[in-house]
């Protein structure tokens, strides 16, 4: 730990399980800003599903997570949603209810009141839909309709939310737009930052114009930085595997993000590539400034580049320390080769 | 197709056949005039559908979004631009102004039919959308006191000043033909914007990877509704000008067969590029309004005077044609007549 700077990620007691299936449980972890950080642990340790919450891809089941001071979570809490939920839905059933309840007056005040004839012009004046019913129905639909989708939309678990607030990621797969050119990648990565209005693009006012141009250069300069300069109008799906994950990394830079989360990013690589790459990601923390978090298989990348490697094991950090620290923790030992596995390794 | 090793943007190999069929469009009133074929006036409703490919392209090709209930939207325009200007109800409004409205409207249905699909994609959302398209039209036809069920509305308010005798004289399509020409143009115009700016960027993204792009930032809720609104409101301009050319509004003319037809051009076409939905309205749709009852005149006066075949009668063959045409495209051009650049690098 490096003096009193605040850390740029805290999660606190974050879980999140499928069902029955814990697939995180209950990890806290504070990440301080410029770090290098990885994520180990055996397959289905929960890394990814860890990456998701962080990028706001899923929901934590419980837990809370910060970032850069501010809280990432729904903006409601269950019981806030509840009621709004509950607050509509009564809503919109009092005003048909309403719209009903004239109608059945008119019906029931026109003529003297008996008990014979009652009942059935209340129940013609239910069915007869006067104006009045319909209007109020149709109000209270909308306006039911308005808060739930309300509701809704505060409620959402945004990725996109994630990356504004500057939390970039890529993907175990890479998930580039493939049908779309390099540059056009690069550019939907800026997507945050790009603001023109609809106005603006029909008119091609000069500000759209200018933050377009702003857009390709910042676009360009991401490319050049991971290495690919002169490729941008190639499509993104035609492009060597490797280039492809350099694209990935580009394109969640061009946003300039503060954290960057990579999953996998050598996953398929050869020896060369795994070594470029690793040089790319240290450039992105010495020149950009930018967080790296990183989930790896490839231990010799791991310890090479981490200043920090955090531990998951079934769902919980088992170790969370130096590479060294972690190297010779006897519960990350136990957990990657089993107990007892000084008899030789099992299933290797 | 090799992609660009360079900095170059790659060129599109097909730029010639659209500037050869842009000069065919502009001059064809000048040919038809010398030739006296008398056609201009039957070339108006294939500008009319070329509108309409361009702006479903944006949904389907562009963003993805399988929408099968266009012409619910189609009829939303028609009905709005029929019911502010007709003499039957108390508006009476220009066309100009009801024509804005009608744009107005068809967005409008767009975007409230966004809000039941804000997050399905797929077969799913295209259930939905071939449900809105059968509502409209029952809805149409069932609410008479404002939508006069089947007698539909008419006549609907011409373009211009009144005293312009030109609009309802056959014999002056020409006008009715540079109109629809220069909406067509104002369209396509409005295509090119977005899809160079922020916004179709967005809309492809989501198109390839919608998890993607809710991770570098897009609001994929967001794109629903403008996918939806935007080709809603073009559709809304294409209904309020077919509804002024006929000049009548009847239910059945904006039911599913219309939605089937649309989509057909686009696909045909070339799914994703508004050139091959411009060129797919214009072969097939030509090919149904004019080169069918030619065929069909020219084959029953070889008949003889006086007797009526039905099996020569070549417009009920319309749908085998155009699933003729589907299929033969779909052999021998899987990415449709004129495919977007993606598609053909990959195909050809």
């Amino acid at each position: 730990m490096s003096g009193p700077e605040p850390p740029i990620l805290e999660l606190r007691d974050l879980t999140k399980s499928f069902g029955g299936l814990v697939a995180v449980n209950r990890v806290s972890l504070d990440l301080g800003p410029g770090a290098i950080a990885s994520i180990i642990g055996p397959n289905g340790a929960g890394k990814t599903t860890l990456f998701n919450m962080v990028s706001a891809v899923t929901a934590p089941t419980s837990g809370t997570m910060r970032f850069r001071g501010t809280d990432l979570r729904r903006p409601l809490d269950a019981r806030a949603r509840r009621t709004l939920a509950a607050g509509a839905a009564a809503g919109a059933a009092a005003s048909v209810l309403a719209g009903w309840g004239l109608d059945l007056f008119a019906a029931l005040t026109t003529e003297p009141f008996s008990w014979t004839g009652g009942p059935s012009r209340a129940a013609a004046a239910l069915f007869a839909g006067s104006p009045a019913t319909a209007l109020a129905a149709a109000a209270g639909a909308a306006a039911g309709g308005t808060a739930c989708l309300g509701a809704w939309a505060l409620d959402r678990w945004r990725p996109d939310r994630a990356a504004e607030l500057g939390i970039a990621r890529t993907f175990q797969n890479i998930r580039l737009f493939r049908d779309m050119t390099v540059l056009e990648n690069v550019l939907v990565g800026q997507a945050p930052r790009l603001l023109s209005g609809l106005a603006g693009i029909l008119l091609g006012s000069r500000a759209v114009r200018a933050e377009e141009r702003e857009a390709r250069r910042r676009g360009l300069e991401a490319l050049a930085f991971v290495g690919l300069p002169g490729r941008e109008h190639a499509l993104a799906g035609s492009l060597p595997y490797g280039d492809q994950r350099r694209v990935e990394i580009a394109r969640a830079l061009a946003g300039r993000p503060a954290l960057l989360l990579l999953d996998e990013p050598t996953a398929g690589m050869n020896p060369a590539e795994t070594g470029d790459l690793t040089r790319l990601i240290r450039e992105v923390r010495d020149r950009l400034g930018v967080t790296v978090l990183i989930i790896e298989h490839h231990m010799e990348v791991v310890m090479g580049i981490s200043e920090r490697v955090v531990v998951l094991d079934h769902g919980e950090r088992i170790a969370d320390g130096t590479p060294g620290e972690v190297r010779s923790d006897p519960r990350v030992i136990e957990a990657y080769l089993g107990r007892g596995h000084g008899q030789g390794r099992p299933g290797a | 197709m090799t992609p660009a090793r360079t900095g170059e943007r790659p060129r599109d190999p097909h730029a010639p056949f659209h500037r050869a069929g842009l000069a065919a469009l502009v001059l064809f009133p000048a040919a038809d005039h010398l030739l006296d074929l008398r056609l201009v006036g039957d070339v108006v409703p294939v500008l009319l559908f070329a509108i309409l490919a361009v702006g479903l392209n944006a949904t389907v090709g562009l963003g993805g979004l399988l929408q099968l209930g266009y012409a619910a939207y189609f009829a939303a325009g028609a009905y709005a631009a029929g019911i502010l200007t007709s003499v039957a109800y108390p508006f009476q409004l220009p066309l100009e102004v009801a024509t804005a409205a009608a744009v107005g409207a068809g967005a409008l249905l767009g975007a409230l039919s966004a809000l039941p699909v804000l997050r399905l994609k797929g077969d799913y959302l295209a259930i939905v959308t071939l449900g809105i398209g059968e509502i409209v039209p029952v809805t149409l036809r069932n609410l008479e006191p404002i939508t006069k069920g089947e007698f539909g509305i008419s006549p609907v308010d011409l373009p211009g000043p009144r005293a312009w005798e030109d609009w309802t004289n056959t014999t002056h399509g020409v006008l009715w033909y540079y109109l629809a020409l220069a909406l067509l143009g104002l369209v396509v115009y409005c295509q090119r914007r977005l899809e160079r700016s922020r916004i179709g960027r967005a809309w492809e993204a989501f198109r390839e990877d919608e998890l993607a792009a809710s991770a570098c930032g897009v609001d994929t809720a967001a794109v629903r509704v403008q996918l939806l609104a935007y080709s809603g409101a073009v559709a809304g301009l294409a209904g309020a000008v077919s509804a002024s050319y006929v000049p009548a509004i009847l239910p059945s003319q904006y039911e599913f067969p219309i939605s089937a037809m649309v989509l057909s051009l686009v696909v045909l076409g070339g799914l994703g590029n508004w050139r091959g939905a411009v060129w797919g309205a214009i072969l097939l749709v030509s090919l149904d309004r004019i080169l069918a009852p030619s065929l069909t005149r020219w084959a029953q006066s070889l008949v003889g005077s006086g007797s009526y075949s039905f099996f020569l009668e070549f417009s009920n063959y319309r749908f085998l044609l155009f699933g003729l045409a589907l299929v033969l495209v779909m052999r021998w051009r899987p990415g449709g007549l004129f495919p977007p650049r993606a598609a053909q690098e990959r195909v050809g």
